[in-house]
């Protein structure tokens, strides 16, 4: 039985499930939050450069994408991996697989959006200047994502705290599922419907702890570039 | 004889003269360029005089949107160039393509070049978007002098530069065209540099062109009436030189 | 030229705001629209039952029916807290309808794991519990929480689980020799590990089968019985699971029932009034109204009927005020 008590004194001793549960958050979160990225960044670059028909239509797409409510997400994730689903056969539902596979669904649209807006900023008055230089193209999104890694910093904070305070599509498609996949905000649910609301702060305030700690860090490098 | 209409062209050959026709841009009813027609001849140095607001920007970005080639031949120098957040070596070094398959020394070789006859070498270690206007003015400038090229645009490439740096930029500049007998098209509001630079002056005067032929037309008193009175103003202001 | 163009913005803006408006008049219009059938809506009593089932949502109502107008309660907000079992089944929202009908009193279902379900009994952010675990009903009334323990009904748990039936299930008599069966075949068993009724009795019959189920088999989901069901069905595994809520998403799991009605499984529910002694803001006349609504014959016919004319059978078994 979790209490508030025992929460932090689990973490002080090192307790088995609690850091599980931690580690398998933190797991969670990068892998979502840097698939995100590693498909978010050079699509917001492409877009950000390219002129095409109907490149505003897919814009508005991407926008209203962002605002996608997480249910949904996770329903649709559900259906896809459920043993009837198309893909039930890999057997992925409720497992970490499909909780990253949801979020990533879900902080793309974010990443790729914020990456295009920051980089539409500059990226006139850069391509002006290279223009004619004979750039190959990969180096010249690279050269776009380079300068503009302030605003980027902060857009993959946003990925990571979406990822971080995520509960119903990973609670859908992940299950909750003691020591696979159970995550703190889904940890929070239960210990909340539990009655232990006493355990449910403690590991909110951890969750908060750690979102955070990574905002200093993340800002330690901001910092750096700016002076 | 190179026809550009309309569109952009992808030049080979740059012995040939090249002429661009229906160089027009308008903005919310006001005509910001209208240029019929201009041929430009290979190896000579045109000065791109007029006011501010006159088109000359808009016609230095539309030449360097109409003509392209590979390999970097054809350098524009827009005029407020990028400084990108990497060490100025590394900034110049952006100028050289990776076709002309060069060796990394003598790549090193011609980045070293362009800092000693631009007197960067002390600040090549420095973030480019940490100099100030005229160190990153000269930045920019050895960026596209870094290799050779046929053809070389530059929008106000010396407006920020102190007495000094502009004599180096002008040595250099020409050292440059001397060696590779480049199609300079310079545009300038500083007639010093236009005529220690150039040969040839084409005046923009409200987007359109109203003297167009030799450098030595500037001091012909047959002159157009706008182009006096730009004189007189622009002589006015630069009456040190 | 920029007046056009501040013209054209404004006129865009102001477009926008007007359909926003319109949005949100009628959002508004429709709020107060079913506010006024509650209050306004003339209700019959409880010796016209059985046209009042059908008439429930009507707003419109026959002259017979509205001679006997029933005034709203002073407190009309009966807080129930039950647990996701309760209301996965489906009987909740029926008898709701008919209690709302014949008192006027507005019933809200928290639906919640038996923990916290017990403590909102506790803390009085609900007036009235429909639980089903003994032990921690008898210390909620024995600390003083609770007014009384009135167990009313009772169904059976059955283990259910996939049609292949891997641990042999469907061959033992009683739950306590399954789970010894599920144990040793070590195949997969889904429980629902968040300390609910459903679970209480789960660990119980594994304590009392000598197993302590650990291992990659026993899956701790934590989660309601609806959702640990559909986990079930996903992974074609075994579950302990009440009867009423197997019956209700029986078609969606595909799952069987291997081990039906055994002695070892009867699950009773009661009602608790919360007590007004340690939470003097809860609505004991509404917790009161309810109480004696489930203990009415109306209840009980609508409870004895439950999920016959759906599954051919009843999920649940009434058996009224204990003597």
């Amino acid at each position: 039985m979790i209490t508030f008590q025992s929460v932090f004194a689990a973490f002080a001793s090192g307790d088995g499930e609690l850091y599980q549960i931690l580690g398998l958050t933190v797991c969670m979160t990068l892998l979502s939050t840097g698939f995100s990225v590693l498909a978010g960044f050079p699509a917001g670059a492409v877009l950000a450069s390219l002129s095409f028909p109907g490149k505003k239509l897919l814009r508005r797409i991407i926008q209203t994408c962002m605002g996608l409510p997480p249910v949904v997400a996770g329903l649709f994730v559900f259906l896809l991996l459920s043993r009837r689903g198309p893909m039930g056969r890999l057997q992925l539902l409720f497992s970490l697989p499909a909780m990253v596979i949801a979020q990533f669904i879900l902080i793309f649209p974010i990443v790729t959006s914020l990456t295009l807006a920051a980089i539409e900023s500059r990226q006139k008055a850069i391509n002006q200047t290279i223009s004619t230089l004979g750039l190959p193209r990969y180096k010249k999104y690279l050269l776009l994502l380079w300068e503009c890694r302030g605003s980027l910093l902060t857009v993959v904070l946003t990925g990571f705290g979406r990822s971080l305070s995520e509960v119903g599509a990973v609670m859908m498609v992940g299950g909750n599922i003691q020591g696979r996949t159970r995550v703190m905000t889904t940890a929070i649910m239960l210990e909340t419907s539990k009655g232990n609301f006493g355990a449910a702060i403690a590991l909110g305030l951890v969750l908060l702890i750690l979102a955070f700690l990574v905002n200093v860090i993340a800002n330690h490098f901001q910092e750096a570039e700016h002076d | 004889m190179t026809d550009i209409q309309s569109q952009t062209a992808y030049l080979q050959d740059f012995e040939k003269p090249v002429t661009l026709t229906g160089l027009k841009q308008i903005w919310r009813d006001r005509i910001v360029l209208d240029v019929p027609k201009l041929t430009l001849l290979p190896g000579r140095r045109y000065a791109l005089l007029g006011a501010n607001g006159s088109g000359k920007s808009t016609l230095m970005k539309m030449l360097s949107e109409r003509m392209t080639a590979e390999n970097g031949q054809i350098g524009y120098l827009p005029q407020k160039p990028y400084n990108f957040a990497l060490n100025v070596s590394h900034n110049i070094s952006l100028g050289i393509p990776r076709g002309l398959a060069l060796s990394a020394d003598e790549k090193n070789a011609s980045i070293q070049k362009q800092l000693d006859a631009l007197n960067l070498t002390e600040l090549s270690a420095c973030r480019g978007n940490r100099l100030s206007g005229g160190e990153a003015q000269k930045m920019a400038l050895a960026r596209l002098l870094v290799i050779p090229r046929k053809i070389l645009l530059l929008d106000e490439p010396t407006s920020s530069l102190d007495l000094n740096s502009l004599a180096q930029a002008e040595a250099a500049l020409t050292d440059y065209l001397s060696q590779n007998n480049s199609l300079l098209v310079l545009a300038t509001h500083q007639l010093s540099v236009a005529r220690r630079l150039c040969d040839e002056m084409i005046f923009l005067d409200q987007g359109q062109i109203l003297a167009l032929g030799p450098i030595s037309g500037l001091m012909d008193p047959s002159r157009n009436s706008r182009l006096s009175l730009f004189l007189r103003y622009e002589h006015g202001m630069n009456s040190i030189e | 030229m920029t007046k056009k163009i501040f013209i054209t913005h404004a006129r865009k803006t102001g477009a926008l705001m007007v359909v926003l408006l319109l949005a949100l008049l009628s959002a508004c219009s429709q709020t107060a629209s079913v506010s006024t059938t509650d209050t306004s809506a003339a209700v019959p009593t409880q010796s016209t039952a059985a046209a009042s089932t059908a008439a429930a949502t009507d707003t419109a109502l026959t002259p017979a029916e509205t001679s006997a107008a029933v005034t709203k309660p002073a407190n009309p907000v009966v807080r129930l807290s039950t647990t996701t079992s309760v209301n996965d089944s489906g009987l909740l929202p029926v008898l709701e309808k008919v209690f709302e009908s014949s008192t006027g009193y507005d019933l809200q279902i928290i639906a919640n794991g038996t923990g916290a379900a017990i403590k909102l009994g506790e803390s009085g952010d609900a007036d009235v519990l429909l639980v089903h675990a003994k032990a921690a009903e008898e210390a909620f009334v024995d600390a003083g929480y609770g007014v009384e323990r009135i167990p009313f009904m009772h169904n059976y748990f059955v283990i259910a689980g996939a049609a292949g039936d891997k641990a042999k299930v469907s061959d033992c008599t009683d739950a306590i020799s399954a789970f010894k069966a599920i144990a040793a075949s070590q195949a997969t068993f889904i429980s629902r590990g968040d300390d609910s009724g459903t679970n209480k009795a789960e660990l119980a019959l594994w304590k009392s089968a000598g197993v302590t189920p650990s291992g990659d088999w026993y899956v701790s989901a934590g989660k309601g019985m609806g959702p640990c069901l559909t986990m079930a069905g996903e992974m074609q595994a075994y579950i302990l699971t009440d009867k009423a809520t197997y019956l209700a998403t029986k078609a969606q799991t595909e799952l069987v029932i291997c081990l039906g009605e055994s002695d070892d499984l009867k699950n009773t529910y009661s009602l608790i009034a919360v007590n007004p002694d340690k939470n003097p803001g809860v609505n004991t006349q509404g917790a009161q109204a309810w109480i004696d609504f489930m203990l009415s014959d109306q209840a009980k016919a609508i409870i004895t009927d439950f999920g016959i004319k759906e599954y051919g059978e009843p999920l649940f078994f009434y058996d009224g005020a204990p003597s």
